[in-house]
Order: C-alpha cells, then sequence, then structure tokens
C-alpha cells in the first residue's frame, strides 16, 4: 500500500527510499550494473563506449514499448497484443510509402492512428464488455496477424524513402541515435504523468483497489481505456521508429516484443497485483534484457535461450513478489 | 408472433440465469449457420467432406476437453500449444522403426505430458500467482525447450504409426474414434465421479471446498495433468500424421481450445459449463475452418490468416455474449 499511496504526497528522499518499490527500482539498476560488468568480463571487446550506445539503441525499441506495457500491468490487465501492432504498423508504414518522401508525414500519423485504434479496441472490450485482458488482448494479437499477413500475402513488399532512412541514421552529436533520444524522452515524459498528474494517480488507484477508486469518483473505464490506448499508440510510435533502421521490410519485427515488454515491465519492479510499480524501473528492466539477449546471440543460442530465460525470469521475480506480499 | 416472442423471451431469461450451464444456445448457432452454409457450399454435406470434418475436428478437440477442465477449475492453461510442440518433437526425435520402440516412446510423452500438466499444477500450488501468468511461462519454456530439440529436420516417425492413427474407413475415422472415446471417458470422470464435482466446486467456490476438508491444491494439478496428458496425444497424433515434429505445430491450439471452450458455454470464472458445450464449441469451430478453406479455395486466398481473424472475433463475442453471468 505505501507504493500505492508513495506519489500522492510530497516525499523526502529518504522517505522514497524506504518504500518497498523505490528499493526494487534501485535493486535492479544495480542488478543492471553487475550484468553489464558480467558481460564485460566474459568478452573484453565490448568495452567501448560505441557498444554501450549499441546496447541503449537496441533497447530503446523495447523500452519505448515497454512504458506502454508497463502503465497497462500497472491497471491491472496484460497486454499481448503489442508485438502484432508493431508489426502491422511496420508493414504498413513501408508498404504505404513505398519511396515517396512526400507521403512520409501522412503514413506515419496513419501508422499512430491504427496503432491507437487497436488499442482503443482492447479498452473497450476490457471495460464495456467485461472481457478479461488477456482473453480480449489475445484475441487482438490473432485478428492484427490475420490483418497483416492478409495485407502482406505473406510477402511483404514496399521500400522507404531515402529521406526517412536518414532520420534512422542521424547521430546526435555524431553518437547518439535519434531512437535513443526518444527514449530517454518518452521515459521521463510518463514517469512524471505516472508520478506527478492526476492521471498517474489513478493508474496507481485503479490497480492496487480498483472499488475503492470507484467510490472515490475516479471514472476507471475511462482511465483503463485511456492506458490501453497510450499502449496502441507508443507501440505504434515504436514500429516507426524501429522501421527507420530496418533496410527491408520484415513480418517478424514484432515477433518477440509481447513477451519482452512484459518481462521488461515485471524485472522493473511492476507487479501483476497492480498498483505498484513505474517506468523508472522498466527502464532498467529494459536494458537487462536487452543485454541478456545480446549475450545470449554472441553463444548463438538466442532463439531458444531467450525464451528459456526470459520464462524463468518472469515467473521467480512473480514468485518472489507474490510471497512477499502474501507475509 | 406473440408465443414465437415468448419462446425466444424465456430462452434468453434460460440463458442469462447463472444457475444453468446451458449449452443450447450453441447448439442453435451450429443449426442456423449450417442452413446458409448449404445453401451456398452445397459440397459442404458431401459424406467425404463430413467425414473429413470429423478428422479435423479429433485434435482440437481433444486439448478442448483438457482446457474445459482447467477452466472448469478457474484456472486456465495458455501452454497447451507449446506442450503438443515439445511431445511432437520428443516422439519425432526419440523413435525408431522397432514396435517396442514406439510404445515405449508413446507411454514416455504420455508421461511427459502428465508431468508438464504436474509443473504447471505445482508452481500455482507452491505461489499465490495467477495462472494466466504461470502458464504463458511455462508455456514459453516449454517452447525455448522444444526449439533447442528442433534441429535442421523435424525427427523422424515410422510409417507405422503413420498408418495406425490416421486409419480411416467411410465415416470411421481412427482419430475420431479416439477423439469419441477420450470424449465419453472424460466426460463420465466429470459428470458423474467425486473428482467431477471437486472441479466443479473448485471453480465455484474453492474456500468452500477447501473448508470442507477436500485438499483443493490437488484437484487443481489434476485438473492441470489432465490437460498435459490430452496435449501429449494430440502432440503424439500430429507427429505421426506428417511424420516429424515441430516447435511450431501446436501454435494455433491454445487459442482455438479457449475459443471452443467459451463459446460452450463455459464460464471463464470457472465452476460453470461442460464438456457437451465445448463439443459444440469444437464442432462450430471445425466447421468454420472447413467452409473457410472451401470459400479460401474457391477465391485463391490463403486460409489460415482469416482463421486467425475469425477465431479472435468468435471468442470475444462469445465473452461478450456471456458478460452477464456470474
Amino acid at each position: 500500500m505505501k507504493g500505492m499511496l508513495a506519489p500522492i504526497r510530497k516525499l523526502k528522499l529518504t522517505q522514497i527510499l524506504r518504500t518497498p518499490h523505490a528499493v526494487g527500482v534501485f535493486g535492479v539498476y544495480i542488478g543492471f550494473i553487475i550484468l553489464l560488468i558480467i558481460s564485460y568480463i566474459i568478452s573484453p571487446a565490448s568495452r567501448t563506449l560505441q557498444d554501450f550506445i549499441n546496447l541503449l539503441k537496441q533497447s530503446s525499441g523495447l523500452g519505448m514499448l515497454a512504458i506502454g506495457q508497463t502503465m497497462v500491468i500497472m491497471t491491472g490487465g496484460i497486454d499481448l497484443c503489442l508485438g502484432s501492432i508493431v508489426t502491422l504498423v511496420h508493414v504498413l508504414t513501408i508498404g504505404l510509402m513505398n519511396g515517396d518522401p512526400s507521403r512520409i508525414l501522412g503514413v506515419c500519423l496513419l501508422g499512430l492512428a491504427v496503432g491507437s485504434l487497436a488499442g482503443l479496441f482492447n479498452g473497450l472490450g476490457i471495460t464495456k464488455a467485461r472481457i478479461a485482458p488477456f482473453v480480449m488482448t489475445l484475441c487482438t494479437d490473432f485478428i492484427l496477424r490475420g490483418l497483416y499477413m492478409i495485407y502482406t500475402k505473406g510477402q511483404p513488399k514496399g521500400i522507404l524513402a531515402e529521406s526517412f532512412r536518414n532520420l534512422g541514421r542521424y547521430r546526435i552529436f555524431g553518437m547518439v541515435p535519434l531512437s535513443v533520444l526518444f527514449w530517454i524522452v518518452l521515459s521521463a515524459l510518463f514517469i512524471f504523468i505516472l508520478k506527478k498528474t492526476v492521471f498517474g494517480n489513478r493508474v496507481h488507484m485503479i490497480g492496487a483497489n480498483a472499488v475503492c477508486s470507484t467510490l472515490s469518483g475516479v471514472k476507471n473505464d475511462r482511465i483503463i481505456i485511456a492506458v490501453y490506448t497510450l499502449a496502441g499508440l507508443l507501440a505504434a510510435f515504436t514500429s516507426i521508429v524501429l522501421t527507420m533502421d530496418m533496410s527491408a521490410v520484415s513480418l517478424n519485427l514484432g515477433a518477440d516484443y509481447s513477451m519482452d515488454s512484459i518481462s521488461a515491465a515485471v524485472v522493473g519492479g511492476t507487479m501483476f497485483a497492480g498498483g505498484i510499480g513505474g517506468v523508472e524501473g522498466t527502464v532498467a528492466g529494459a536494458l537487462i534484457i536487452r543485454l541478456i539477449t545480446s549475450l545470449l546471440q554472441k553463444a548463438n543460442i538466442a532463439n531458444w535461450g531467450k525464451l528459456l530465460i526470459q520464462s524463468v525470469l518472469i515467473l521467480s521475480v512473480v514468485a518472489a513478489n507474490s510471497r512477499k506480499k502474501r507475509t | 408472433m406473440k408465443p414465437f416472442a415468448d419462446t425466444i423471451k424465456t430462452f434468453v431469461r434460460d440463458l442469462r440465469n447463472p444457475k444453468r450451464h446451458s449449452s443450447k444456445i450453441i447448439w442453435v448457432l451450429l443449426v442456423v449457420l449450417l442452413i446458409p452454409i448449404i445453401i451456398v457450399i452445397p459440397e459442404f454435406v458431401r459424406p467425404a467432406n463430413i467425414a473429413n470434418v470429423l478428422i479435423q475436428m479429433a485434435p482440437l478437440g481433444m486439448v478442448a476437453i483438457g482446457q474445459t477442465y482447467v477452466i472448469l477449475g478457474g484456472g486456465i492453461d495458455l501452454s497447451v500449444g507449446s506442450q503438443i510442440s515439445l511431445i511432437s518433437l520428443i516422439a519425432s526425435t526419440l523413435m525408431t522403426d522397432s514396435p517396442l520402440n514406439i510404445i515405449a516412446v508413446a507411454a514416455l510423452c504420455l508421461v511427459c505430458g502428465v508431468l508438464f500438466g504436474a509443473l504447471n499444477g505445482f508452481i500455482l500450488k507452491l505461489f499465490p500467482m495467477p495462472p494466466i501468468i504461470v502458464t504463458l511461462c511455462t508455456g514459453y519454456f516449454f517452447q525455448g525447450i522444444a526449439f533447442a530439440l528442433h534441429k535442421t529436420s523435424g525427427g523422424y516417425i515410422p510409417v507405422a504409426l503413420k498408418q495406425v492413427l490416421t486409419a480411416n474407413s467411410g465415416f470411421f475415422s481412427v482419430p475420431f474414434g479416439l477423439y469419441v472415446l477420450l470424449f465419453a471417458i472424460f466426460a463420465y470422470v466429470l459428470y458423474r465421479t467425486r473428482f467431477g464435482r471437486y472441479v466443479y466446486a473448485l471453480g465455484g467456490n474453492a474456500d468452500v471446498l477447501e473448508k470442507s476438508g477436500i485438499r483443493i491444491d490437488r484437484i487443481k494439478i489434476k485438473t492441470y495433468m489432465v490437460s498435459g496428458l490430452l496435449c501429449a496425444i494430440v502432440g503424439i497424433y500430429l507427429a505421426a500424421r506428417l511424420r516429424s515434429g515441430s516447435a511450431r505445430y501446436g501454435d494455433e491450439y491454445t487459442l482455438l481450445s479457449i475459443t471452443a471452450t467459451v463459446v460452450g458455454g463455459t464460464s471463464m470464472a470457472g465452476g460453470l459449463g461442460g464438456l457437451t458445450g465445448t463439443f459444440a464449441g469444437t464442432i462450430l469451430i471445425s466447421m468454420l475452418t472447413n467452409v473457410l478453406n472451401n470459400i479460401a479455395f474457391r477465391y485463391n486466398l490463403q486460409s489460415t490468416y482469416y482463421k486467425d481473424i475469425i477465431t479472435g472475433i468468435l471468442l470475444i463475442s462469445a465473452m461478450y455474449f456471456y458478460r452477464n453471468r456470474k
């Protein structure tokens, strides 16, 4: 309960440190640093600034997507269709742009609209039709998958406009890619929204105790719909940012993102029970997941090792939390 | 017109009555759907096609039996797809031509299936976590092992096993026969034994069950073990049918089995519903799949893509329809 109430008051640093969630967040960052040191010991070649920036770049997509997932999990739900939104928007963006620079803006806006609509659909199903979140989003996942397969007929086509790809190649100060900048800005924005705004408080409240929030006059349905729509919008934005870096169309772009974003949020200290967690932990969660992925890729067992490690990781984190809550 | 409207009203009231677990509506839906289908696609009712639908529905039906047990007990099993894939790979990796080996490996697969189910149940027993998270994670875990086992080729399954498991003549076929047999056994267990009543009670009100001195953990583990066993049977059958194993065979069965169960009137909250509804749900899905394949073939489309969409919409509308129960 402390974790839920924490953002409502202004807290001194010492008080923040005493809340269970804050300790968890520091733990996650320490875990990331330990993991980073281990990876440096294993492969000395990666001890460069460039390599660290590469890690940031790889994590940026997941990081942005996981912001949405974090908010959804905080309301007590789960979103299993984010990966499909990423692929659908990716395929649409490239297919409709088809090398024409004048269409960039329109196509991007359309992509964002598609993502938000998918999220809105989830939100409406969960609140108005009272369908369990995982069933609803699993269904949406299948529907979206069907849609992009029908659109591409299994063989995606299209090329990116050169000016759009230049955005992906652009480096701020010759080093930092745009995607990392977007990630930092969005994370900061959503940490602020969740901690300091009325909307953020209500997200915490619904997850912690939905009945209580209804009784205090919060329109739960609206907040939940807004959260799922935001998750869809962020997934679409992530997809567009990821597309900037792609040289060709891929139907597998979003395949891992649903699972990865859940892992990032949960490892970052957001609890499935709802109400506890935040984007500040998810940032480190995304870094950890991507670091593990890159280590596994170096060992050449990424395709199955990742599934094993992530499933055990999520289970153990959730199991540890469940024990803590019960006592 | 008046009595007809009244009948409809009583019928709808019956459905909305939470005390009844009626699967009537799904049977009505089946008949209502069948009429336009027969008009548009007369080939659908040809005996050869009907036999085909029966064969196609067997694997889904078997998985859905297990899923119904788990959902009735208030849980959910999202790992069925991965369990099927993993079992198919275990079978195809270990099998050789000798009959003794075939039997031994098949038995091993069944044991593995039960163990996978038991693993789900034990994790749920040890930690108070939502079953969605647990089975989602174990599902990814099983899929991970399946990918590790799935090297370049899908392994080897002897011809003899394929011939036995896919034999058919006229309306009778081994897969459908097996399904009917399993359905009879598990329907008997669910409706006529003490364990079956406990499964309903577990989903309906676990607290009361626990306070009346029943070890609910054991009942819960057993429901997952039933699901695992049936997944193992389907895994062996799918591997035998295509004579190889794959880490992707089971993918579609997770959502399809949940859809068949929920469309058939089993409540996601547990304790309400039953296997007869699931049977109707399975028929509905197999019928739609068959019709879809037919239409897709006619217009040269890829039917699997549309199948995903239709399954999703079907499950959403079923959940929407049953939203006022419980």
